[in-house]
């Protein structure tokens, strides 16, 4: 264990709005059952959902900017936004994607099938070394999704 | 990265909102072992695999317990339900995802051992 932190019977706390200082890191707080751990100390606030997502248009292109990370608790957010947009092709921009786990994968091949019922595309506007390109890459996705690396690319 | 065993662990309810915390914790503590960025990327994603797994089995809570030494580093997890669940949409499984990342053996106690090397 870390010197300087406390150990397995010292702290916990609870999460995130009532102590977003986070936990781990010689507080005294009673254990309560929600949070408990030792050895490290996160320093941004848990909990919240850190996700936004920026809608516009180029051309016929329905363009999403998507910043945050895209997990279980926040894929649902877009999996709402893709299927409300009306029709046209859909350009989805992850370059701001912090991360991105197999939930938020799921909500993109779901939006790129959805595209393709209607008739239309769905293009990953996302960075060759950013982390979209690297789990599609891991999940073999990147065979079957089009991607490109900037929104200049969009077909006219 | 240090040659003494360090041991880090957090438990958190099952509830999809912690995932985030579960991956600021792993980060943290993958760089108090002094693990390199590819490494703490590894463990960023399979901790929320993991996360999400337990939630959508219908767990209660999780506990990650991350461990290093000289020679690698070992995430291990409890409450994260049964693996051989696929992915809705996708064309590989949870498990075969975290295998792509790390080496895993399930326990008979359904304990979740990922292992990976001290280097990226």
């Amino acid at each position: 264990m870390v010197e300087g932190l406390i150990g397995p019977s010292a702290h916990a706390r609870r999460y995130p709005a009532e102590h977003p200082e986070g936990f781990g890191s010689g507080g005294t707080g009673d254990y309560d059952g929600d949070v408990f751990g030792h050895g490290t100390t996160p320093t941004r606030e848990t909990g919240a959902i850190d996700l936004t997502i920026a809608a516009s248009q180029e051309g016929r292109w329905h363009v999403l900017g998507v910043t945050g990370e895209l997990d279980l608790a926040s894929a649902p957010m877009l999996d709402q936004r893709l299927a409300g947009l009306g029709s046209g092709p859909v350009a989805l921009d992850v370059r701001e994607v912090t991360f991105i786990d197999s939930s938020g994968l799921s909500i993109v091949i779901a939006g790129v099938h959805r595209a393709r019922d209607r008739g239309e595309r769905l293009v990953v506007v996302a960075e060759e070394d950013g982390p979209v390109q690297r789990i599609m890459t891991l999940t073999g996705l990147d065979q079957l999704i089009d991607v490109i690396r900037s929104t200049d690319d969009l077909p006219r | 990265m240090t040659t003494r065993p360090e041991r880090h662990d957090l438990t958190v309810p099952a509830d999809p909102a912690m995932g985030a915390t579960m991956r600021v914790w792993v980060a943290e503590a993958g760089r108090t072992l002094g693990l390199g960025e590819a490494a703490i990327e590894d463990l960023r994603l399979l901790a929320s695999e993991l996360f999400a797994n337990g939630v959508t089995a219908g767990s209660h809570r999780l506990t990650v317990t991350l461990s290093g030494n000289g020679a690698g580093w070992e995430l291990a997890a409890e409450g994260v339900g049964p693996l051989d669940a696929d992915l809705g949409e996708l064309p590989i499984g949870r498990l075969d995802l975290l295998r792509s990342l790390a080496e895993v053996e399930v326990g008979a106690d359904g304990t979740v051992r990922c292992t990976g090397p001290a280097s990226d």
